[in-house]
């Protein structure tokens, strides 16, 4: 097999052979397998980026709790839960929410709010059809759709990113919730600290 | 402002997979060194929590197949309601929705994977789909497979559920349950037969701990 060249930053290089040293590979092993699974990735359609960082959230939701659930048990578990104590699912949406956009941020802080949010949402929300954060001047606009959420999973939903809006200084100016639908604007709120990096931007 | 680049260095590739690379980076209207720089950022990072960057993109893929196929994610609040409600009145109805859910799910893999033997990748399913779990092991000796689950923190009830999903799934790949031994938080289930997917399977099992996946 013939073979070439490849110039990489040095740094990054190092530590690859690093790794390759301690899992007792060449380098020039351990460099082919990483870019087969990257061209594996993107032959896909997708993005070793997006793959890592969503294994990283799917881990996180994994250990804050979350759990994988049939779809229809969970909507018909919801559908009580939300008949029986409206306000105390909604509250628990929001909180859950908000907790887990904080752990988040510390984990991976180089998100931005509006990739954040929308990894969440795609994350959480494994039926939706549509996931949309877009940025709008100091707004956030959350679009998300999935024809077959129940009205109660919709709501505990939306709930959860306005949760998570919250945690990175963002709240709801306009909301449009119905069975299946999710419009948010969200507003920033909090004022930066002092020398703290625009996010947003 | 400084626009110094930082030093590079030269590695050793396949040719093929440089030329590969080389297209795709193209497409992307970014330099090879570019595109290998962003793919070496991310796999050092996976490799810095353990994992390595196939196991990853697998379990990426696994998850997939979970979201398509009728899966949510939700908070673990809703199967302690549900429980709490429905378990003491309707325990077997229930059950046997979770065995339906995975039997389901099962079939829906069968006919969704075609060039894989599911058994395959069954622990690293499981270990995506079944909550809060902390080991899994899924060996098969002739015509025995046996599944194992432990999961502390699951309740009495949360165990018994998850192990009807597990026996619903591993039904549908076309084997049938032999002999279960659940307790609180451990699930061991044995089962006969496997059609088509029998002697597939590397005979000595494996074993998948949390955060080694």
């Amino acid at each position: 097999m013939a073979r070439k060249l490849l110039a990489a930053r040095a740094d990054l290089v190092e530590e690859i052979s690093k790794l390759a040293r301690s899992r007792n590979q060449t380098i020039y092993g351990l460099v082919n397998s990483i870019l087969e699974q990257a061209l594996k990735v993107y032959r896909m359609n997708l993005k070793l980026e997006d793959i890592v960082d969503s294994y990283m959230i799917l881990r996180n939701l994994k250990n804050l709790g979350f759990i994988p659930l049939p779809e229809d048990v969970a909507y018909k578990a919801l559908d009580q839960i939300f008949n029986d104590e409206p306000k105390e699912t909604v509250d628990l949406g929001l909180r859950l929410g908000e907790w887990y956009g904080r752990v988040l941020e510390a984990q991976l802080p180089d998100l931005k709010p509006p990739d954040m949010l929308r990894m969440i949402i795609r994350e959480v929300a494994w039926a939706a059809s549509e996931v949309a954060v877009l940025k709008n001047g100091d707004q956030l606009i959350v679009r998300c759709i999935g024809p077959r959420f129940s009205r109660s999973y919709t709501e505990l939903l939306a709930r959860m990113a306005e949760g998570v809006a919250l945690s990175m200084g963002f709240k709801t100016v306009q909301r449009y919730v119905a069975r299946g639908v999710i419009l948010l604007t969200l507003r920033r709120e909090k004022s930066l600290r002092s020398g703290e990096p625009d996010r947003l931007v | 402002m400084s626009s110094k680049k930082p030093p590079k260095k030269l590695v050793v590739v396949r040719g093929d997979i440089l030329a590969k690379v080389a297209r795709i980076a193209n497409r992307e209207g970014k330099t090879i060194t570019t595109f290998a720089n962003e793919v070496f950022e991310q796999a050092i990072k996976v490799y810095e929590m353990g994992l390595t960057l196939p196991e990853v993109v697998e379990l990426y893929m696994l998850t997939k197949i979970s979201r398509e196929g009728g899966g949510s994610v939700v908070p673990r609040d809703i199967i302690r309601y549900l429980i709490s409600k429905v378990y003491r009145s309707d325990r077997d109805e229930l059950t046997r929705r979770f065995y339906e859910a995975g039997s389901w799910f099962g079939k829906y893999i069968v006919a969704r994977v075609h060039d894989r033997d599911p058994l395959e990748f069954l622990e690293r399913l499981l270990y995506a789909n079944v909550w809060d779990v902390k080991e899994v092991y899924v060996g098969k000796s002739g015509g025995k497979l046996s599944v194992r689950c432990v999961a502390p923190q699951l309740s009495e009830e949360e165990t018994r559920l998850l192990a009807s999903y597990i026996e619903g799934l591993v039904s549908a790949l076309g084997f049938k349950p032999a002999k279960n031994d659940i307790i609180r938080g451990i699930i061991l289930l044995d089962f006969e037969g496997g059609g088509e997917s029998e002697g597939s399977y590397g005979e000595e099992g494996s074993l998948i701990r949390e955060g080694q996946e």
